[in-house]
């Protein structure tokens, strides 16, 4: 059972809820509480005083494959539980986008599963947007309790609770009904009991004002437990035997501010009469509905079971920047779309405002035009990935976007695709957009998926991109589907790299020759179709074997049984030979390996017996980003290079360098954390003859030849070969670059 | 060169600029208009084929989304990154920071390199451009002071002559109070804070609303007007050629010796922008990006003003009428630059007559158009008035116009073809496509045997180094050399 206890901030909510908490507990129950205030004190009379780490806290200085659920949980009065969302100072931040993420982290712990009874959530009620609405969501409290004075903002709070829960209203109510916090005002009893009447929800308790509150306090502990015989102990544990006792629920059904101000609020049969005031010494037992009409049936029987989740249902992969808590680069959003707009026969809507989309949009279509260009070829993916915007606006922002999201949804369909993807943008993350739902608008054409990135908020671009692939692989990939021998996958490629359409070429071929199948390209330029047909590969091919990819090979592994090569598509002549090999050993052919080899094998010691005069006893200094460059170092020994220097940069998608060649290096920097000031120093004292970087330096370094390294290479036999032979021919050749001249000139005229 | 992600650590695998294969030659295309304009298109001869050809819906493949536009949170960025001394802190995470420090440095280029490790310090992300916040879940949660006052303190010292906080549209939901945040953290340099650019707004309205904020921020006293002197509005970093086009009306106007004071946005220095108000009229040559300005500064200093009545100078009617509505409100002498614009419909007139002899052509040709309505409206009226082309289809981007849109339909209407202005460019055949350069890649994926020719953004990342402009007469004969260049074959 999850309760959400609302009202008003500073009415006293905090106290009920922690004596409804004891109350339950005390009568044999496992209970949570969950306090959903930045103030972070709901639980305070539960532990005697002390506070639990809040959960925002903790996950500030915590990465997220460290969580524990015992580190933000502390245990107290009758053995409850107790949590603090926290929250930022007033004034800065946002609360409400703090209760979104306590959730969030709460619910990858798996609290519902950790054996409670009742979890209960004290919420602030003073402003219910998206995030403060979480616990109404439907996915989290199955009855809620709305706390009450008799004062017009405390009734005006109640209000807009109901309004609240009416949004997220299906044809189940789940309504427990009003408790009373009665603060001694005039007419107060009479106003909640208007309000309850209008609202058609019972008072199920009327609480006075009591000494006994305020020695509880002093105590630092609840009523409950510091006057277990008081006439308050035995209401509330009362009270919390009716809510435990699965009461009947009730329809929100919020009044206008009109009949709210005329009727409830301002009734003009209030007169003055001290009589009208609760009584503090003769609590009220809880009530039954006085007023209520409209019970509806038990929410047990009524729940429908949880449709896909718009977050993975497995554990979450983790990118680098997330599991070292590294500062982001790009958003989820933008690395999910770029995943999801890989199936040519889907379409995906950013759910955010224009420029989201538009920078994504605009991001992925950089490489086609500049491919027309320069080639006059033309990408077909990217050259109009399949995005639509729902493009929120200020009215989205403070009433949220349901509407204009199910229209665009129901546009997209109108163009048959096979999948529609919703992909969240920060701005609907914070206002606390709930995707979860969506996939209820699937129908047999087509399958509505939520991935609720949520911008950054749920991690860097990297993490999107895992995102992607976990939840596509979870909706579509059919787990029935037999491997066949023959078929292989290539999983992880780079779409948006230079080498890709290469790289494809190369491992075609080869598949050719060994008489394989490409199956599935998961996911580059693929189909819904063809991912639903993964498992039908009998091996699967990495591309690269990167963080990402890594990361990606052991959950097919281990979720879908995928049978990997051991290495992934490879780079340089030493790799490719062995990848062959191993292929055309999986393909029982182990002869044609030896015959591609060959092909190549010529060439390549044709081109080492070449270059070696030129390039013998040269020394070669890297400093790269790449954290996979043995292919270029293994050429680079192989024409007789010295290693002088190997810079291996921080990058943000990668850290797992690893050489075979270590002893052949002079000076090795695996995490080189770098300026252009020191790697000038270092050129100069180096003084390589090869400078090979991603970048190179602006300064002109004289005779050295500078030449450039892509992120992701070209596979294949003659990749590190063909590098060698430019550095052969741009020092052999004895070439100027006069323009370097021209600094001065360029100072004195456009500087 | 426009590549968002060539001079930073990429995001994803995307390749660096720098480390294209040099095996692979530079863009082979002579001129932009070359590049798309494969031989083997629509035959041309003596009686081209096009003529025959009515453009109607193409079928295949299906295309979900035509080419994005910017909003209102990228014009604000590149209105202030407009300013040469200017500096945008990005108040937002990275997703929304490489893009605008691509574009930015693309168009006005200020570093002389990409190499990441010059620009180390953590907020530019090894990028020259717009330093950034880098916000997280947690800074959305907990407010973003800490690390704005962080990178305010580098931003600070590197010499700007204005430095402005822009929200990042998530970072505009959670409140910071940004101007006491500046307030300590900037000493002496100028700075403003713009906390919400809107939310999916008009790239217009979220770049005067930059611009109108500097202008405040300068408080510029009442001064001596100069006689005979314009500001020019609405000119920006998102504009094909905008720098160029800028020059050029300036020698356009100084033949007519009318002195250009500024253009708010487009390459000048904070200090020339101090100069405003000695202007004696101002010019809105585009405005979706101009009038409110214009308007702002009626209200704020009486400076009267202009909006360029043909649309912007595109095309030999425009130019004139641009010039001359100018001098006649200053009260100058337009011949220089008539005479100008006459010798370039001279140049013209010799290649036309010539091309017209052998081809019949550029006259029947179909012609598309996707852009902003004061560039559409002249542009069309220059293809089919003067070149005697056919439109086959236009669409105007979002944007207050100044009534241009209506004016465009005016004239289509006209010409009885008023439905081509609900015909989409990328399906609908045509032999000349004038937009920006995602949707010329789309009607080459739609398999359009068109010519492409940019006049928008995003570009096809031609990289430009001689000098070349939309507006004035070199601007015209530009874009008459690319439509013959272009249609010959096609």
């Amino acid at each position: 059972m999850q309760i959400a206890i609302y009202g008003k901030g500073g009415i006293g909510k905090s106290t009920i809820a922690a004596n409804i908490s004891a109350a339950l507990a005390s009568g044999g129950k496992r209970v949570l509480q969950v306090g959903c205030d930045p103030k972070h004190d709901s639980t305070r009379l539960l532990l005697g005083g002390r506070s639990p780490q809040t959960v925002l806290d903790y996950i500030r200085v915590t990465s997220p494959d460290k969580y524990r659920v015992s580190d933000v949980i502390m245990t107290g009065e009758f053995g409850v539980d107790c949590a603090e969302s926290g929250g930022p100072e007033p004034g800065i931040g946002c609360a409400g986008r703090g209760i979104l993420t306590t959730f969030d982290m709460l619910e990858k712990l798996g609290i519902r599963n950790h054996g409670y009874d009742a979890i209960l959530y004290d919420v602030l009620g003073d402003v219910v947007c998206g995030g403060f609405a979480v616990p109404i969501r439907n996915e989290y409290a199955d009855r809620v309790y709305i706390i009450t004075s008799g004062e017009f903002m405390s009734i005006y709070a109640a209000n807009n609770i109901l309004r609240g829960l009416a949004n997220y209203q299906t044809n189940r109510g789940r309504v427990g009904g009003i408790i009373f916090n009665a603060r001694g005002g005039d007419y107060e009893q009479q106003r909640v009991q208007r309000f309850a009447d209008a609202v058609q929800l019972p008072i199920l308790a009327t609480i006075p004002r009591d000494d006994i509150f305020a020695a509880s306090e002093r105590a630092k502990r609840c009523v409950v437990a510091e006057f277990p015989q008081s006439d308050l102990a035995t209401m509330f544990r009362t009270l919390a035997q009716q809510i435990s006792s699965d009461s009947e629920l009730y329809l929100a059904q919020p009044l206008t501010d009109e009949h709210l101000e005329q009727r409830i609020l301002e009734d003009s049969s209030e007169t003055h009469n001290i009589n009208n005031n609760v009584d503090k010494t003769s609590p009220s037992a809880p009530a039954t509905a006085t007023a209520a009409t409209t019970p509806v049936t038990n929410p047990a029987a009524t729940v429908t079971p949880a449709t896909a989740s718009p977050t993975s249902t497995t554990n979450p992969l983790l990118s680098k920047a997330m599991v070292y808590k590294e500062p982001l680069h790009g958003c989820a959003f933008s690395g999910a779309l770029g995943v999801a707009i890989q199936l040519t026969d889907c379409i995906s809507i950013a759910h955010g405002p224009a420029s989201c989309a538009h920078i994504a949009f605009q991001a992925i279509t950089s490489i086609s035009r500049r491919m027309l260009l320069e080639r006059g070829t033309v990408i077909p993916i990217q050259t109009a990935p399949p995005i639509v915007s729902t493009d929120m606006n200020e009215t989205v922002m403070i009433f949220g976007g349901a509407e204009p999201l199910l229209q665009r949804i129901e546009a997209a369909k109108q163009k048959n695709p096979r999948a529609i993807f919703v992909i969240s943008t920060c701005p609907s993350g914070i206002i606390g957009e709930d995707l979860s739902s969506l996939p209820e608008l699937s129908d047999g054409n087509t399958q509505v998926i939520p991935i609720a990135t949520d911008g950054n908020l749920t991690g860097d671009n990297l993490q999107g991109v895992l995102m992607g692939y976990q939840l596509i692989a979870e909706q579509i990939i059919d787990r029935s589907l037999t491997p066949e021998s023959k078929l292989i996958n290539i999983v992880a490629e780079k779409p948006i790299a230079n080498a890709t359409a290469g790289n494809l070429q190369f491992a075609n071929d080869i598949f050719d020759r060994l008489g394989l199948k490409l199956n599935c390209r998961f996911l580059c330029e693929s189909s819904y179709d063809k991912v639903r047909s993964f498992k039908k590969a009998g091996l699967n091919v990495l591309a690269y074997a990167d963080y990402m990819g890594e990361a990606l090979k052991s959950y097919l592994e281990q979720n879908y049984d995928a049978v990997f090569m051991n290495k992934p598509m490879p780079i340089g002549f030493a790799d490719s030979s062995e990848w062959v090999r191993d292929l055309a050993e999986y393909a029982e052919c182990p002869e044609a390996a030896d015959a591609i080899i060959a092909d190549y094998q010529q060439l390549y010691q044709a081109e080492v017996a070449r270059l070696r005069p030129i390039l013998e006893g040269k020394r070669l200094m890297v400093v790269t980003f790449n954290h996979s460059i043995d292919w270029i170092l293994s050429t680079a020994l192989d024409v007789g290079m010295e290693l002088s220097f190997v810079g291996i940069l921080d990058y943000s998608q990668d850290h797992r360098f690893n050489t075979s060649h270590a002893g052949s290096i002079r000076e090795l920097h695996p995490s080189l954390d770098y300026s252009a000031v020191r790697r000038s120093d270092d050129v100069r004292r180096v003084a390589p003859d090869v400078l090979l970087g991603n970048y190179l330096p602006r300064e002109d370094m004289g005779n050295i030849v500078n030449d450039t390294i892509q992120l992701c290479p070209d596979v294949g036999f003659l990749s590190g070969i063909k590098m060698a032979a430019r550095w052969a021919e741009m020092m052999r050749a004895d070439l100027g670059e006069g323009w370097r001249r021209d600094a001065e000139l360029y100072s004195k005229y456009r500087a | 060169m426009q590549n968002f992600t060539a001079n930073t650590e990429p995001e994803q695998a995307v390749e660096p600029e720098a480390t294209a294969p040099r095996s692979v030659a530079p863009g082979s295309a002579d001129t932009p208009s070359a590049l798309d304009c494969a031989p083997g298109a629509i035959a041309t001869a003596t009686a081209p084929a096009a003529h025959a050809v009515t453009p109607a819906a193409h079928a295949s493949p299906v295309v979900y989304t035509a080419s994005t536009e910017p909003d209102s949170f990228t014009g604000a960025i590149f209105a202030i990154e407009g300013i040469a001394d200017a500096a945008v802190v990005l108040n937002g995470p990275t997703g929304c920071k490489f893009y605008h420090s691509a574009i930015s440095d693309t168009q006005f280029p200020r570093a002389v390199d990409y190499d990441p490790l010059s620009f180390s310090e953590r907020c530019f992300f090894g990028q020259p451009r717009v330093p950034a916040t880098y916000l997280d879940g947690d800074d959305y949660i907990f407010g973003s002071a800490p690390k704005l006052e962080e990178v305010l303190e580098v931003v600070d010292s590197k010499g700007y002559s204005l430095i402005a906080v822009i929200n990042s549209p998530g970072a505009a939901l959670i409140g910071d109070d940004l101007d006491r945040l500046l307030g300590d953290s900037v000493s002496s340099t100028r700075h403003l804070s713009i906390e919400s650019t809107g939310f999916s707004g008009d790239y217009g309205s979220g770049f005067q609303t930059a611009i109108n904020k500097v202008i405040d921020l300068l408080d510029l006293p009442e001064t001596e007007v100069r006689p005979k002197s314009v500001n020019l509005l609405g000119i920006n970093l998102d504009q094909k050629y905008y720098d160029n086009n800028y020059y050029t009306l300036r020698e356009l106007l100084a033949l007519c010796e009318i002195e250009v004071i500024t253009a708010f946005g487009a390459t000048d220095t904070l200090d020339k922008i101090t100069l405003a108000r000695q202007a004696a009229l101002n010019v809105v040559v585009c405005p979706e990006t101009g009038l409110d300005t214009a308007r702002k500064l009626y209200s704020d200093w009486g400076t009267p003003y202009i909006v360029a009545e043909s649309g912007q100078p595109i095309g030999f009617e425009a130019i004139v009428a641009f010039v001359t509505q100018i001098t006649e409100a200053l009260g100058a002498d337009a011949s220089g630059a008539h005479e100008t614009v006459d010798k370039a419909r001279a140049r013209a007139y010799l290649q036309l007559s010539r091309y017209s002899s052998l081809l019949g052509l550029p006259k029947g040709a179909f012609y598309s158009i996707r852009a902003a309505a004061s560039i559409a409206y002249p542009l069309a009226r220059w293809l089919s008035s003067y070149l005697g082309m056919i439109p086959a289809a236009i669409e105007i981007l979002s944007g207050e116009d100044g009534g241009f849109s209506e004016r465009l339909r005016a004239y289509m209407a006209s010409l009885q073809l008023e439905d081509v202005l609900s015909r989409p460019v990328a399906t609908t055949p045509t032999q000349v496509v004038f937009a920006d350069g995602d949707t010329i890649a789309t009607c080459k994926l739609m398999g359009l045997q068109t010519c492409g020719i940019e006049i928008g953004f995003p570009s096809l990342n031609y990289l430009d180094i001689t000098r070349k402009q939309l507006y004035g007469p070199e601007g015209t004969l530009f874009l008459l050399e690319q439509v013959m260049n272009g249609l010959r074959y096609v």
